[in-house]
């Protein structure tokens, strides 16, 4: 151990290494934050909370993104798949067979994990846009599949999904507000399993495969382990979103899991910031009330009536070329830099050093 | 005993060959150098330890009985065989402690966090790794960098996070490639520090590969000349830099230079 001195002064301070104190995360503000969820939705009108409800959604399917994507590097644009899978899996292992919901929403997450390896092994061959291509072929076989096995899934029909979840002493429906605690629990444990995972021995062989690969391998991280699982880990994940999605919505079709989906979601984590989870929860957030802020924005600007799907997709194209452009660490990725400003407030640098984890894709 | 042999080992890349059938062994403890100009074949050497090249002939034995070339490259670190890269190959958008933690992790076993198996145990082991990373930071006297990005540190300290990465595994081998590559002075002087304070707490056996021909003289116990994939001398390092080829080789690099 080594120590230094520093002068105060005429007095001379030792100082050894251990006498650093580690920088702990600040956490104090999980728990007001988890109690403002709990509050919200006696302060906001019905349909607010069934958008809530499509938020809580798109923030567990964008968090099992940033598994894959954000901490292990894999950019995928089959997610939609996944999300399918875990819906009609869902409706089949519950509307057809008649399994229990719990049952069902736990089979329709292995289910979703199991065909995961079909693009997890792949994916040691497979690097960067060459895996997002052979992920957006999977996003078109399921759908594709979808409508080939009709006597199963209804194909373009529709398939009817319960709208009702049955915890045994409540009957939650998804479009009331008592289904919004139900769901914002999920998340809430989503979130938390995320960022212990972040932080494990699991999480931290996923960022450095996305870090270095050649460095993960000879720090003894077997990669095809530990791709395909976080393959598998994302996908169980997303196939959990996908079975709520098909609950709140109702009926599901193919259409429903195009690859614009997968695309959505990958805006989410582009403009929330990848790797860290809150980003992409503020990602999910974001995008699912952008269209209604657009909305918002015609009735104010325009004439009542006018046809605004033109308006909708400009402003969405905008923002995120404006995020690429200017901040791709997204959101999160801007708040950390300015908590960093205020924190070495009187002894800033000249240029605030951007916070630099964007990702590499190699 | 004699912790790692290298029989007839050979390795070419479309013709060119980069190693010609070497051979040669480490004694455990010792601090071996490997010495050569550029191109000579040292990192390509360190590259088939770790299964990150297939050579097409010859043997790697670790500890007397196991066959490195048998094994696959994840496998390495766990048998206790640990190294840096003459380019830092690091986690450039994490923190120092969780490169140092990756190191860690043919060490982290599901079987720790349950041996002792109650609450005192559990909360020992939740931050097992924690403390462990610090230990190393410790070491090499970098604790006060921890929660930096490594991306944000000058050059020097990133070379130190990459050893530490490599300590941490604890190996009972360690391979330095170039670890004094563009440092100054005083930096090439903590290295050499390191490298021996390094046998002396963790009983390490250390395969240096180096340029700085003062550093490897004075910390070496024994040198090993490469020139184009060939041996040209192993002996004690007064003996070595006496051979008349061997200056040869060096004052030729001296004069390109
Ligand atoms: N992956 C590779 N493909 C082709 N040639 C290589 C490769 N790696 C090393 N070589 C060649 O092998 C020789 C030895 O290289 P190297 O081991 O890096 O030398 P050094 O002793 O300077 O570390 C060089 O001529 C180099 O060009
Ligand atoms: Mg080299």
């Amino acid at each position: 151990m080594r120590t230094f001195t520093i002068k105060l002064g005429k007095k001379r301070i030792r100082f050894s290494d251990r006498m650093i104190k580690e920088e702990e995360e600040k956490r104090w503000w999980i728990l007001p934050l988890i109690v403002l969820t709990y509050l919200l939705p006696l302060f906001v009108g019905e349909y607010t909370v069934y958008l809530l409800n499509l938020v809580a959604v798109a923030i567990i399917g964008a968090v099992s993104l940033d598994i894959l994507c954000g901490f292990c590097g894999q950019l995928s644009l089959g997610h939609a798949a996944f999300f399918a899978i875990g819906a009609y899996s869902y409706g089949i292992f519950h509307m057809t067979f008649h399994f229990g919901y719990f049952l069902s929403f736990i089979l329709a997450g292995f289910f979703g994990a199991l065909l995961s390896l079909l693009i997890g092994i792949p994916s040691l061959r497979l690097k960067g846009l060459y895996l997002a291509i052979a992920t957006m072929g999977f996003t078109f076989i399921i759908e594709d599949a979808i409508r080939f096995f009709k006597e199963w899934t209804h194909g373009v029909e529709g398939f009817r999904v319960s709208r009702i979840i049955d915890l045994g002493f409540i009957k939650l429906h998804s479009g009331k507000p008592e289904f919004y605690y139900f769901i914002y629990t999920i998340v809430i444990l989503v979130v938390i399993f995320s960022r212990f995972l972040l932080h494990s021995k699991l999480g931290r062989a996923f960022t450095s495969i996305r870090d270095s690969d050649v460095a993960a391998e000879v720090s003894g991280v077997n990669l095809l382990l530990y791709k395909v699982l976080a393959f598998a880990i994302s996908s169980f994940i997303a196939s959990i979103a996908g079975a709520f999605m098909a609950v709140i919505i109702g009926t599901i079709s193919p259409e429903d899991f195009n690859i614009f989906l997968s695309i959505n979601y990958l805006v989410m984590l582009v403009i929330g910031g990848m790797g860290t989870v809150y980003g992409a929860v503020i990602g999910a957030i974001f995008i699912t009330f952008l269209p209604e802020w657009i909305t918002a924005l015609r009735d104010a600007l325009l004439p009542p009536g006018t046809e605004i799907s033109v308006l909708q997709f400009l402003i969405y194209g905008l923002i995120i070329l404006i995020f690429i452009v200017f901040e791709p660490n997204g959101f999160y990725g801007r708040w950390l830099v300015i908590k960093n400003y205020f924190k070495k407030f009187p002894f800033n640098e000249k240029r605030i050093g951007r916070v630099a984890w964007i990702l590499r894709w190699r | 005993m004699k912790i790692l042999e290298v029989e007839d080992l050979f390795i070419a890349f479309r013709g060119l060959v980069a190693l010609n059938g070497i051979s040669f062994s480490v004694n455990e403890g010792e601090i071996f150098g490997l010495v050569g100009t550029n191109g000579s074949g040292k990192s390509t050497f360190f590259n088939c330890v770790n299964r990150l090249y297939k050579p097409q002939r010859g043997k790697i034995i670790y500890k007397e009985k196991i066959n490195l070339l048998k094994n696959p490259s994840y496998k390495i670190p766990e048998l206790g065989i640990a190294r840096t890269f003459q380019n830092l190959e690091l986690f450039h958008y994490t923190r120092v402690l969780d490169n140092i933690m990756v190191g860690l992790h043919p060490r982290l076993k599901i079987r720790r966090f349950f041996k002792d198996f109650s609450i005192k145990g559990l909360i020992k082991s939740w931050n097992w790794d924690k403390d462990e990373a610090f230990k190393i930071l410790d070491f090499l006297g970098i604790t006060r960098f921890h929660a930096r990005l490594v991306s944000d540190l000058p050059y020097g300290i990133q070379k130190l996070i990459e050893l530490g990465r490599a300590l941490a595994a604890r190996p009972k081998l360690l391979l330095l490639d170039e670890p004094s590559a563009g440092m100054n002075d005083q930096e090439t002087r903590e290295i050499a520090r390191l490298i021996k304070a390094m046998r002396e707490e963790y009983g390490i056996t250390v395969l240096l590969v180096e340029h700085d021909m003062n550093l490897v003289q004075s910390i070496c116990d024994t040198l090993c000349v490469l020139d184009s994939g060939n041996i040209i001398k192993i002996g004690k390092p007064d003996e070595v830099t006496k051979d008349p080829q061997v200056i040869n080789i060096f004052l030729g690099e001296e004069d390109n230079a």
